[in-house]
This record gives C-alpha cells, structure tokens and sequence, in this order.
C-alpha cells in the first residue's frame, strides 16, 4: 500500500503521511462495512469502494498541491492489488 | 487553561456521587466538545468524570419495536450499527454529514445531544 501510494501520486510530500495514514483508516472501516455520507442504500451492508466513496471517506484530508486525482487513483490500486 | 481534577467512574452509582460532590464538574464522554471548549478558556471545570468505561455502549432493539441507544455509543459505531441503517437511515446519513471520521469515531451520543454550542463565537 505504502509503496503504490509513493510511486507517483504525491507532489511535494507535505501531506503524504497523513494521506497513508487515513487511507489505510479508510480501507479498514471500509472492509468493516461502514456506510459513508455518499453511500446511496443506507440499508445495503454491500459496498462498492467507488472514486466517490474514496473522497469523501478521505475529504478531511488537505494536499496543497492539489494531486487529488492521483491520490484517489493511488489509494483504489492499493485496493485492488492488498485491500480486499 | 485551568487545573481540574480527573476521575474515572467504574459504574454509574459512582459517576453520580462524584459529579455531585462538586458543583464545576463535568462529565467526560468523547471530549470532542468539552476539552475544545476548555483549551479556548470557554469551558472551566474544576473536575471531570471520566465516564467512558460505564456500560452504556449498547444498541438495542426493544419490545415495542423502537430502538434504545446507550449514551456512550459513538457517532460512527451508531452510523454504521445494521439495525439503525435499515430502520431508521436518516439517522444515520445525518450522522456521518456531520464532522470528520476522526471525530465521529471519538463522539458518542450522549455528549452529541448534550454538547454545548460547538462555534465559539457565540
């Protein structure tokens, strides 16, 4: 996870802690089947780890150079490749 | 800051002795609130109870179809609590609109419908 999340996600490298550490907090409450604000079928204890799940599951978290994008995209490959 | 005391109550007999032997104390549940509040000068306790360890964490479904929820169940564990998700899902879309899931996993209900006017400003 740490190591998809460095390789090329991250700009400066200010926030790159704290994204790791919410990501994996993130991941974990996922699996435990927590809804989120976005979770459409409250009702549902089915999940889908969507792009929309993960910002708002990681929307505390502030990156100033903006890397977003790559940080949503880093975090779904962790998923899929060590996550499930 | 001020000094106050800090006390942990075992059950609830003795959260309520030790509450009653000072006037300033105050109950401890999340600190989500209270200890913001006592870092801005805001909230000035001689004394908290430290109420956490209590047996109050519970969701449960009661005879009459309705649900009771103990006061120390936090915000994320309510949310995210099978029962109240079919049931009553607005309860838990409201919860987790509000905060940050850091706080949500340290708030509990009680302190949620007790807290204090969480904006300084007023």
């Amino acid at each position: 996870m740490l190591r998809l999340l460095l390789r090329r996600y991250f700009q400066c490298g200010y926030c790159t802690p704290g994204q790791i550490c919410s990501a994996v907090g993130m991941i974990s409450e996922f699996q435990s089947g927590l809804p989120s604000a976005v979770t459409e079928d409250m009702s549902d204890p089915q999940l889908e780890f969507s792009a929309e799940e993960i910002k708002e599951r990681m929307s505390g978290n502030l990156c100033r150079c903006g890397a977003y994008v790559g940080i949503t995209e880093a975090i779904q490959q962790a998923y899929e490749e060590v996550g499930k | 800051m001020n000094n106050f005391s800090y006390s942990r109550a075992d059950d609830p007999q003795a959260a309520l002795n030790l509450i009653s032997q000072n006037a300033h104390a105050k109950f401890l549940g999340g600190g989500t609130n209270l200890v913001d509040l006592m870092r801005e000068d805001i909230e000035r306790p001689d004394a908290l109870v430290d109420i956490t360890r209590l047996p109050l964490a519970g969701i449960e479904e009661l005879p009459d179809g309705g649900v009771r929820i103990g006061a120390l169940v936090r915000n994320s564990h309510l949310a995210g609590n099978q029962l109240v998700r079919e049931r009553y899902p607005v309860l838990s879309q409201a919860i987790l609109m509000g905060a940050s899931a850091q706080l949500r996993n340290m708030a509990t209900t009680g302190g949620n419908l007790l807290q204090r006017t969480r904006c300084y400003y007023f």
